[in-house]
C-alpha cells in the first residue's frame, strides 16, 4: 500500500467542465506537487494526478433558492489508488443544502488514479472545486386550449359578458370573457387548473379542469340561476327594495318537487306563503286574504292566475325567466294590494338560431318555438292545452250524477317579439292569454234543488303588453309598459244562477330613475289602470263567513256597466350615507274610482350590510287597496267604503354562513284596519249597507329560510314560518283567519345523481286550517234543505297536514337537443290529509274531506 | 271579482265533491222529520193573517213530547239560522185543534214596536221577511227545527202573489194513487229487490213566473222531494212538473210497508204534500 501523496493546494487546477446539465456540477481536478527528501536514488514522483472520469451531479432539493446563479463548494477528496473517493470533506462551503449535495456527489466520483513516474497508481488527496449551477427553468408545456360556453341551465340561454379566469394555486393564469353567445376561449399553460366565473344572478362556476398539455377542448357549462333574498335577477337595478324577496329561476321552478313545474306554485314553497287546500293555488301571503295579494307579469297585473281547479297557472313557464316573491313590505312600485306580490319575469326569445321545446305530461301538452330574426329582433311563441277532458271521464263512474258535454279543458298561449338594437334600449311585445271551458249536466239535484241542470263556464282573458326600456346614460333610465286587455267570464249554474263579466282594460306604467351620485338616486313613475266592466250577475248573496246551501240564501242580482280608473303616482329616494347602508323612503298615492278615495302610502326601507355576508333589513309602510268590486259596487255592495289598509312592519337579517349556505330570518307585524266586512243587518234590512269598513285584524310571525347549494350536486331549502292571522269583524270577538296556519314547514331539495339523473323530494308539515263547527241544523221548508247552524267562527282546527312529494328527472343530452323524462309524484305516502268536513243532509253526521291522493305526474320534455 | 268568482266555483265544487258518500239519503225516513210547513197565503198584504200547518213524520213507537211554534216579524235569514232579528218581537203561537197556527204580523209588529196598526214608520222597507219556527221533540229522543219565511208587504198588497204548487196526481207503478189532495187508489206491490216508478204530476197552471233579484223574468222551478220509510228512492229530489222517480225495494221483505210522501215545492215558499201513501212489498 503506498502512502498517500499530498497535493499542494496551490497546485490544484480546475477540472473539466461538464456540459450544462441540470443539477450537474462542474468539477475541478487538482494536480499536485510532492515534496520529497533528497533521494539516494531518485524516488518516483507523481507523474499524473487523478483525473475525474465522470462527473456526478450534485442534487439539490427541488425549489432550492440559489443566492447566485452559481455557487462554489471547495472539497478535499482522498482519491484511492483505485480511483475511488475514500474521503470527502468541505474546505470552503456555500452552506446547506449545497455542501451536503456536493459531498454526496463527490463520494460517487470515479477518477483515473494518480500515478508516479514509475507508473504506479497511488492515493492522492486533491482539492476539488465543485460549482453548482441554478437549474434552468423547464420548458413550458404546451398550453391547454379550452373553448367553453356559459349557458343557463335548462334554457341553455347564453350568458354574455362574463369574465372567466383560469386559476392555478392562487394565481390567475389566464383570463377571458364570454361573448354574446356565451362563448369564451382560454389558453392555460399547464394541465390542471380551476375554471372560475361569477355571472351575476347565476350559479358560480368553480371547476377543476384536468387536461393534457396541448389538449384542445370544447365544453358547455350550464349554470343555474341563484336567486336569493338579497338578489334581483332581472330588475334593472340591483338595489334591494324589499326586506324579504326571493327569486326562483325557471329551472328551479321546473324541478321543485311536488309543484309539477307550475309557474306560481313553486314559489308557494317559500316562507310567508300559506298552504292552500286541495293543491289549489290560492295566494295567502303573510296571513292576508287571497284577494289581498297580486300577481304581475313584468309589473303588469295578470287578471286570472289559475285555470280551473287551481291546478295550473295561466302563464306557462315556456318563456319564464324567474318569479319574484315578496310576501310583504314591497316597494312603492306596486300597489292596490295590502298583502304581498309575485312578479313573473319573462325572458326574451333566443337570438342564436331557432330553438324550441315540447312538453307532454299528465295534465297538458305544450309546444314552444323561438328564434332570432336579425337586426336585434327575436320572436317566440308557446301554446298549451290540457287534456284533463280526455282523462277525467275515465275516473267518473257511469252512474254518476254528472255528465260532461264539454269536459274541463284549458288553453293558454304566449307570443313574444323582442327588439334589442343595442345595449341602451329594448322593445318588447307580449301577447298572452288563457281560456277555460266546461259544460256539464247535473242530471238530478243532490243536496240543493237549485243546483241542477246545465253547468256552463267559460273563462278567458287576452293581454297585449308592450314594453320599452331606454337607458339614456349610466345614471338615467326609464321603463315603460302598457297593456290592453280583455277578460271575459260567462258562468251559468242551473236555471237561476249566472255570472257574466266583460272587462276591457288599459294599464300604463312608466318608471324613471336617475342617480345623482353613488349616494343618491331617485325613482318615480306612474301606474295607471282604467277600464270598462260590464257585469250581469244573479247569485246567492253569501254574506256570512261560512258556507250555506245556495237555495237558502237571498239572491243578489245586477246588470250594469261601469267605468273605473285608478291612477297612481310613486316616488322613491335612495340615500346611501355609507357604502354599506341604504335608506329608501318612498311614497305612493293611489286613486280608487270605485270608492272615490285617494290613498297615500308612505313606505320606508333600510338595508345595512353590517359585515360582508351579513345584512340587516327593516321596513315599515302603509298598503291600501280598494275593497273588491262586489263590495263596492252600488248594486251589490257599498260604494262608500274606505280603502282597506294594512300597516306592515318587518325586520330581517340575512347571513351567508358559508359559500352556498345562507340563512334569512324575518319577523313581521301587520295591523289591518278598515277591512270591508259584510253587515249582517243587511240580510233583513234592505236599507242597511251590505258592507262596512269596520273589520280589523292583526298578523304577526317569523319567517326562516335556510338555503343550501352544494356545488352542482345539491340545492334546496328549508322554509319555516310561524304566523298568526287574526280578524275581528264587529260585533264578534277576535277569531283566527280562515288560513291561520301557525306552523308551516317546507323542506325540499334536489340532488344531481350524475349521468343526467336527478332526484328531489319535498316534505311539508303545516298546521291545519281553522274551521267553524256545525252545532245543529234547521229545516228550511220552503226549499227542503237543512241549513247548518254554526258555532263560534273558526273555533276548531283541522288536523295538521303533512305530505312527501318526490321527483325524478333523467336528462339525455344529444348533440342538438335534450330529452327530459320526469316523474313528479305528490303525496307519495297517499296520506289522507283532511281538508274539511263533508256533512250529511241534516248535519247530524260528518266525514273528513280529504285532499289529493297520491298523484304521479309523468312527463316528457324535449328541447332543441 | 274574486269573491263573485268564488261562489260559482264553490258551487261547482259542491256538485262534484258531493256526488258520493256513505250517508243515508235525505229521502230515507229513518227518524223524526218535518216534511213541510204549508202557509196560506204565501205573501201577506198589510194587516193580513197567515195560517201555517206542519207535516211531520214521527216514527212508529215514538211519542211526541212537545210541539212549539214561534213567530218573528223579522227573520235574520239563513246566515243567522233564521234567528229573530228583533228578539223582543218573537211570540209563541198556540196551535188550533187541527194543528195549525195563525198569526197577524202587522198586529204583532205594531204591538211589539209600539206604533198604531196601519202606521208604517219611514225606513221600513216595502217587504220584510217574517219567519215561523216549528220545533217538535219526541221521546226517542229526537227533535227537529223547521222554519218558513213569509214575505210581508208593508205598504201595499203583493202585486203578484205567490201561490202554492198544486199536485195533480201521483202515480205509482202506473196507477193513480193520489189525486186532488187525497188518496184515490192502492199502489201495486213493490217487488223485493225490484222497483216501482213513482210519478209526480204538478198542475202546470200552478207554475208562476216572477222577476228575480237581477230583474230577470223567471219561471218557478217545480221541485219534488220524495220520502219513504222503507226502501229507497233512486233520486231524492226531482225538478219539473212531471217527473218519475224509482222506489227501489232493496233489502225489503214481503209484507213490509213503505210509507211514501211527496212534497212539491216552488222554492219560493209554496208547498204541497201528497202522502202518506202505503206501498206494500210483494212476495
Amino acid at each position: 500500500m503506498h502512502r498517500a501523496v499530498r497535493i499542494l493546494p496551490f497546485l490544484s487546477v480546475l477540472g473539466l467542465l461538464s456540459g450544462p446539465v441540470s443539477g450537474a456540477a462542474q468539477g475541478t481536478q487538482a494536480t499536485k506537487a510532492v515534496e520529497t527528501p533528497p533521494p539516494p536514488v531518485p524516488e518516483p514522483t507523481l507523474a499524473s494526478s487523478p483525473k475525474l472520469k465522470e462527473l456526478v451531479a450534485a442534487d439539490v432539493p427541488p425549489g432550492t433558492r440559489f443566492p447566485t446563479p452559481e455557487v462554489l463548494v471547495v472539497l478535499s477528496l482522498d482519491v484511492s489508488a483505485e480511483g475511488k473517493v475514500e474521503k470527502a470533506s468541505v474546505e470552503s462551503g456555500a452552506g446547506e443544502p449545497f455542501d451536503a449535495a456536493a459531498l454526496s456527489a463527490a463520494r460517487r466520483f470515479e477518477f483515473e488514479p494518480g500515478r508516479l513516474t514509475t507508473g504506479e497508481a497511488v492515493p492522492v488527496t486533491v482539492t476539488f472545486r465543485l460549482r453548482i449551477q441554478e437549474p434552468a427553468a423547464p420548458p413550458p408545456p404546451a398550453p391547454v386550449k379550452l373553448t367553453g360556453y356559459l349557458l343557463e341551465r335548462g334554457s341553455r340561454l347564453p350568458i354574455p359578458n362574463v369574465p372567466v379566469s383560469a386559476v392555478v394555486g392562487d394565481q390567475v393564469v389566464a383570463r377571458a370573457a364570454t361573448d354574446g353567445s356565451g362563448r369564451f376561449q382560454i389558453e392555460v399553460p399547464g394541465g390542471e387548473f380551476r375554471l372560475v366565473a361569477s355571472p351575476p344572478d347565476r350559479q358560480k362556476l368553480d371547476l377543476l379542469v384536468k387536461a393534457q398539455a396541448g389538449e384542445v377542448r370544447e365544453e358547455n357549462y350550464l349554470l343555474e340561476g341563484t336567486g336569493g333574498p338579497n338578489e334581483t335577477v332581472v330588475s334593472a337595478t340591483a338595489i334591494q327594495r324589499e326586506v324579504m324577496k326571493d327569486v326562483l329561476t325557471a329551472e328551479q321552478i321546473f324541478t321543485v318537487p311536488g309543484s309539477a313545474g307550475d309557474t306560481l306554485k313553486a314559489v308557494l314553497n317559500l316562507p310567508g306563503a300559506a298552504r292552500a287546500p286541495f293543491g289549489a293555488g290560492l295566494l295567502v301571503l303573510r296571513g292576508s286574504a287571497p284577494g289581498d295579494s297580486k300577481v304581475f307579469l313584468e309589473s303588469q297585473q295578470i287578471p286570472q292566475l289559475y285555470h280551473f281547479g287551481g291546478i295550473r297557472s295561466t302563464y306557462a313557464p315556456a318563456f319564464l325567466q324567474s318569479v319574484e316573491f315578496v310576501p310583504g313590505n314591497f316597494s312603492v312600485d306596486y300597489g292596490r294590494a295590502q298583502g304581498g306580490i309575485i312578479d313573473v319575469r319573462v325572458r326574451d326569445p333566443r337570438q342564436d338560431g331557432f330553438h324550441g321545446q315540447a312538453d307532454v305530461n299528465f295534465y297538458d301538452v305544450g309546444v314552444e318555438m323561438e328564434g332570432g330574426l336579425g337586426n336585434g329582433w327575436s320572436i317566440g311563441g308557446a301554446a298549451r292545452r290540457s287534456w284533463i277532458d280526455t282523462i277525467l271521464p275515465l275516473f267518473i263512474p257511469k252512474d254518476a250524477n254528472l255528465s260532461f258535454s264539454t269536459a274541463p279543458r284549458f288553453y293558454d298561449f304566449q307570443f313574444i317579439a323582442a327588439w334589442n338594437p343595442d345595449a341602451s334600449q329594448k322593445l318588447r311585445f307580449i301577447f298572452y292569454g288563457s281560456m277555460d271551458r266546461l259544460v256539464a249536466l247535473i242530471d238530478k239535484p243532490q243536496r240543493d234543488p237549485t243546483i241542477t241542470g246545465a253547468l256552463d263556464a267559460r273563462v278567458s282573458f287576452y293581454n297585449l303588453q308592450a314594453e320599452y326600456q331606454k337607458t339614456f346614460s349610466p345614471n338615467f333610465r326609464q321603463d315603460t309598459s302598457m297593456v290592453i286587455g280583455l277578460q271575459e267570464i260567462q258562468t251559468q249554474i242551473g236555471p237561476q244562477y249566472f255570472f257574466d263579466l266583460n272587462v276591457r282594460r288599459l294599464s300604463l306604467r312608466s318608471t324613471w330613475s336617475y342617480a345623482f351620485s353613488s349616494q343618491w338616486d331617485l325613482r318615480g313613475g306612474i301606474d295607471a289602470e282604467m277600464g270598462r266592466a260590464a257585469i250581469s250577475v244573479n247569485l246567492p248573496n253569501a254574506t256570512g263567513p261560512n258556507p250555506l246551501p245556495p237555495s237558502s240564501l237571498p239572491q243578489i242580482g245586477a246588470q250594469l256597466t261601469t267605468m273605473y280608473y285608478s291612477p297612481a303616482f310613486f316616488a322613491e329616494l335612495r340615500w346611501a350615507p355609507l357604502p354599506n347602508l341604504s335608506i329608501l323612503p318612498g311614497v305612493r298615492a293611489n286613486w280608487f274610482s270605485d270608492i272615490n278615495q285617494w290613498a297615500v302610502d308612505p313606505r320606508l326601507l333600510a338595508r345595512w350590510e353590517v359585515v360582508p355576508g351579513t345584512v340587516i333589513r327593516g321596513a315599515v309602510g302603509l298598503y291600501q287597496q280598494a275593497p273588491n268590486p262586489q263590495k263596492t259596487n252600488i248594486a251589490t255592495g257599498n260604494p262608500y267604503l274606505l280603502p282597506e289598509r294594512s300597516l306592515q312592519t318587518s325586520i330581517g337579517v340575512g347571513q351567508r354562513i358559508v359559500d352556498g349556505v345562507s340563512l334569512d330570518v324575518t319577523a313581521f307585524y301587520k295591523d289591518l284596519t278598515r277591512q270591508a266586512i259584510s253587515n249582517s243587518t243587511s240580510s233583513y234590512d234592505p236599507a242597511a249597507a251590505r258592507y262596512t269598513s269596520t273589520g280589523t285584524g292583526r298578523i304577526y310571525g317569523l319567517e326562516t329560510l335556510l338555503k343550501v347549494a352544494i356545488g352542482d350536486s345539491f340545492s334546496g331549502w328549508l322554509a319555516y314560518s310561524y304566523q298568526r292571522s287574526l280578524r275581528t269583524d264587529p260585533p264578534t270577538a277576535q277569531v283566527p283567519f280562515d288560513f291561520d296556519q301557525p306552523s308551516n314547514l317546507t323542506v325540499l331539495g334536489t340532488y344531481q345523481l350524475g349521468r343526467g339523473w336527478s332526484a328531489g323530494a319535498r316534505f311539508r308539515l303545516v298546521s291545519g286550517n281553522p274551521y267553524t263547527p256545525v252545532v245543529g241544523s234547521v229545516f228550511d221548508s220552503s226549499t227542503g234543505v237543512f241549513v247548518p247552524v254554526y258555532g263560534e267562527n273558526n273555533a276548531d282546527r283541522l288536523a295538521a297536514f303533512w305530505a312527501i312529494d318526490l321527483r325524478i328527472d333523467k336528462v339525455w343530452t344529444f348533440k342538438d337537443w335534450t330529452l327530459t323524462l320526469y316523474l313528479d309524484t305528490q303525496n307519495v305516502t297517499n296520506r289522507k290529509n283532511q281538508e274539511g268536513w263533508t256533512y250529511n243532509y241534516d248535519y247530524t253526521d260528518k266525514t273528513p274531506t280529504t285532499g289529493l291522493p297520491i298523484l304521479p305526474i309523468l312527463g316528457l320534455k324535449g328541447e332543441w | 271579482m274574486n269573491r263573485a268568482l268564488a261562489v260559482p266555483a264553490a258551487i261547482a265544487l259542491l256538485v262534484v265533491a258531493g256526488c258520493k258518500n256513505d250517508f243515508s239519503p235525505q229521502s230515507d225516513l229513518l227518524g223524526l222529520r218535518v216534511l213541510a210547513l204549508r202557509a196560506r197565503p204565501l205573501e201577506l198584504a198589510p194587516g193580513e193573517s197567515v195560517t201555517v200547518q206542519a207535516t211531520s213524520y214521527v216514527p212508529a213507537g215514538a211519542t211526541v213530547l212537545s210541539e212549539r211554534w214561534t213567530f218573528c216579524p223579522l227573520s235574520a235569514g239563513a246566515v243567522a239560522a233564521y234567528a229573530c232579528a228583533v228578539p223582543q218581537c218573537e211570540v209563541e203561537l198556540t196551535p188550533a185543534p187541527d194543528g195549525t197556527v195563525t198569526a197577524n204580523p202587522t198586529e204583532i209588529i205594531a204591538a211589539c214596536l209600539g206604533f198604531p196598526v196601519g202606521t208604517i214608520p219611514a225606513g221600513v222597507p216595502d217587504q220584510i221577511l217574517t219567519v215561523f219556527r216549528y220545533r217538535i221533540a219526541t221521546d226517542l229522543p229526537a227533535s227537529r227545527d223547521a222554519v218558513l219565511q213569509i214575505p210581508q208587504w208593508t205598504r201595499r198588497p203583493p202585486p203578484d202573489p205567490n201561490l202554492p204548487p198544486v199536485i195533480d196526481q201521483v202515480l205509482i207503478g202506473g196507477r193513480v194513487v193520489w189525486e186532488n189532495g187525497a188518496p184515490v187508489g192502492v199502489p201495486p206491490l213493490l217487488p223485493p229487490n225490484g222497483l216501482l216508478p213513482v210519478e209526480l204530476r204538478i198542475d202546470p197552471a200552478s207554475v208562476q213566473t216572477y222577476t228575480d233579484a237581477a230583474g230577470v223574468l223567471q219561471t218557478e222551478t217545480m221541485t219534488g222531494y220524495f220520502y219513504t220509510t222503507a226502501g229507497t228512492f233512486s233520486a231524492g229530489i226531482t225538478t219539473g212538473v212531471d217527473t218519475i222517480n224509482d222506489l227501489e225495494g232493496t233489502n225489503l221483505v214481503a209484507g213490509q210497508i213503505a210509507k211514501v210522501w211527496i212534497v212539491a215545492l216552488d222554492l219560493r215558499g209554496g208547498q204541497a204534500v201528497a202522502g202518506p201513501i202505503d206501498v206494500t212489498v210483494g212476495p
